[in-house]
């Protein structure tokens, strides 16, 4: 049966990764449900893990990707950086990739029919990491430097986390974004949430995640 | 053990972030006239010098990207 047939709506689309926490409100968005908040989770500062593998991501190659303009968006000069336009984030990742998150609320685009773009949303989790106290969290899982001051936000990072390879942006010091191979989402979320408890972490709903990338967190 | 390799991408990293991919070897032999001795000692034969050699080197857990560079394995430190 497929998921129209018995004329509502259904999920059929599945997250890499679930909490344990119950949501207060959900959304069906696309296929996926979507946990805007969970409950309980009003009034805690941070740090929040959230969930966004729905959102849609890209990833595009070109030997001369640094004089293209994939979904008509600047690709960022140096390896490393990153360009927001809106909704959207572009990730320099080398020489001849880039990627692309739709992160923010504004329209989101099809698939571009050039044979350099490949639809990412499947195949990994994205996680947030949202609020006071996510350095302390990130440092217990990781060796790299994701708040190194002398880059300028957001930029992005690529390598192991939990020893997992993670493609890392950081918008601020209180909000950072990942992408992993689906495969690890579920067990590298309950490894983060039993490893960040001791600082507070706990699950949160998009909402959370959208409020702060909507506060141009990103450009502080 | 441990020592940092230079990623031309991401900079210095751990090297466990890599997975090593040999001496650079040069281009392959003419296959025209190659002996059999000659092309065994290109496909498979290693010197394992105490000196800088060029090596290749795979970033697996990071961008992704093989790249060159030359190492001491006397001392397992980059040479620049």
């Amino acid at each position: 049966m497929t998921p129209q047939a018995s004329g509502r709506p259904r999920a059929f689309r599945r997250s890499p990764c679930s909490f344990d926490s119950k949501p207060a409100e959900t959304e069906l968005r696309g296929g996926w449900t979507v946990v805007l908040r969970y409950e309980g989770e009003d009034g805690h500062p941070g740090p929040r893990l959230v969930d966004l593998s729905h959102r849609r991501r890209w990833d595009f190659q070109d030997s001369g990707v640094a004089a293209l303009r994939p979904m008509g968006l600047a690709v960022p000069e140096r390896f490393g950086e990153v360009g927001a336009h809106g909704p959207l984030v572009i990730n320099r990742m080398n020489r001849t990739q880039v990627a692309i998150w739709h992160l923010g609320t504004g329209p989101l685009p099809d698939t571009p029919e050039e044979t350099g773009f490949t639809e990412t949303t499947d195949g990994h989790c994205l996680l947030a990491f949202v609020g006071d106290g996510v350095p302390e969290v990130l440092e217990h899982l990781t060796a790299l430097d994701l708040f190194d001051p002398a880059r300028a936000a957001p930029f992005l990072t690529q390598g192991p986390v939990l020893h997992v390879p993670c493609q890392v942006v950081t918008f601020a010091p209180d909000l950072v974004v990942m992408t992993l191979a689906r495969g690890y989402g579920k067990t590298f979320a309950e490894a983060v949430l039993a490893s960040g408890a001791i600082a507070g972490l706990r699950p949160g709903g998009e909402r959370v995640f959208q409020r702060a990338f909507a506060e141009g967190k990103r450009f502080s | 053990m441990t020592f940092r390799l230079t990623c031309p991408v991401c900079g210095k990293r751990d090297v466990y972030e890599f997975t090593f991919g040999g001496q650079e070897r040069g281009p392959r032999p003419e296959q025209d006239g190659l002996s059999a001795e000659e092309h065994f000692r290109w496909t498979q034969f290693r010197l394992i010098p105490n000196e800088p050699q060029e090596e290749w080197w795979y970033h697996g857990q990071g961008c992704g990207v093989w790249f060159r560079t030359t190492r001491d394995p006397g001392t397992n430190r980059e040479v620049r």
